[in-house]
């Protein structure tokens, strides 16, 4: 009975050290993040309406290029990693550096999630 | 029995702790790696290749303007009609959107701590390699573990990948 607890507590620990091993950066958190000094824009888990290309984008998570200008609006043009040029819309320009942001879900501006905004 | 197990447990921790070392291995630091990569899935450019070294890049046997100019062009018009972006004068978008001469004729070089990456797995970091606050340029994406760059684009089928020849 001990030698089978002992090791059970071992292939525990190994297959608790597999999943560390090698694991993907994703934290879940939900969050927009701004690097203006290198133009770009990390999403984690955002939806958005994407106005330029008239799609729903669910739970988006990548960084994209962001071009000059580009937060100082409550549109934001941005070119994400699939070279797609995309627009979202929120409630204030980023480049206010507003703690947490409305993003827009729809076409209408009616719905929204929000978000907190690092920098 | 009991000498069988341990050993069982032995093997079996030795190759977990192997496999692990092996795989933060293949992450490195991200950077593309040296060498050539030929490109895989190209029946219009079945010789193309990139050659790496250091933190330039340059690209032989390809004609990335007719595979991806139009595009640029496309994505530049939209960033005019918004307002973003640098100002170009005609004569800097015929420059700057000609990507043979940046990426074939010449060498690019990738500064790393500038460059806007987008890190797409544990071992695949996507690299922005435009000209400044315009949308020229190629988006490089490189997987550690499998020694391949791909250049990144909307539609499918025209995502090429080259893949890291050994021995060079």
């Amino acid at each position: 009975m001990k030698h089978k607890k002992t090791v059970l507590v071992i292939l525990s620990c190994i297959a608790l050290g597999s999943c560390f091993t090698g694991c993907g950066a994703s934290s879940g958190d939900k969050s927009i993040q701004i690097n203006q000094l290198t133009a770009q824009m990390t999403l984690t888990g955002v939806n958005f309406y994407d106005f330029f290309n008239n799609v729903l984008v669910s739970n988006y998570s990548g960084t994209s290029y962001v071009p000059s200008n580009g937060l100082n609006s409550r549109e934001i043009t941005f070119t994400d990693v699939s070279y797609v040029t995309r627009a979202v819309h929120v409630s204030m320009p980023l480049s206010n550096k507003p703690a947490t942001v409305d993003v827009y879900t729809n076409y209408e501006e009616t719905t929204y999630d929000t978000y907190t905004c690092t920098y | 029995m009991k000498k069988t197990l341990k050993v069982s447990i032995f093997l079996t921790v030795t190759v977990v702790l192997l496999a692990g070392a092996f795989l933060i291995s293949c992450r490195g630091d991200g950077r593309i790696a040296d060498g050539t990569y030929k490109v895989t899935n190209s029946d219009a450019y079945p010789d193309a290749c990139i050659v790496v070294r250091g933190n330039e890049i340059q690209f032989y046997n390809i004609d990335l303007n007719a595979l991806y100019q139009e595009l640029e062009n496309q994505n530049f018009e939209v960033w005019e009609q918004k307002g973003v972006g640098a100002k170009l004068t005609e004569e800097q978008k015929e420059q700057f959107s000609d990507l043979n001469e940046m990426f074939v004729y010449n060498t690019w070089t990738i500064d790393y701590n500038h460059t806007v990456t987008s890190k797409e797995g544990t071992f695949t970091n996507a690299y922005f390699c435009m000209v400044t606050d315009t949308p020229f340029g190629l988006i490089l994406q490189y997987d550690s573990l499998h020694r391949t760059i791909q250049i990144n684009n909307p539609d499918p089928q025209n995502i090429l990948v080259f893949k890291k020849s050994w021995g060079k």
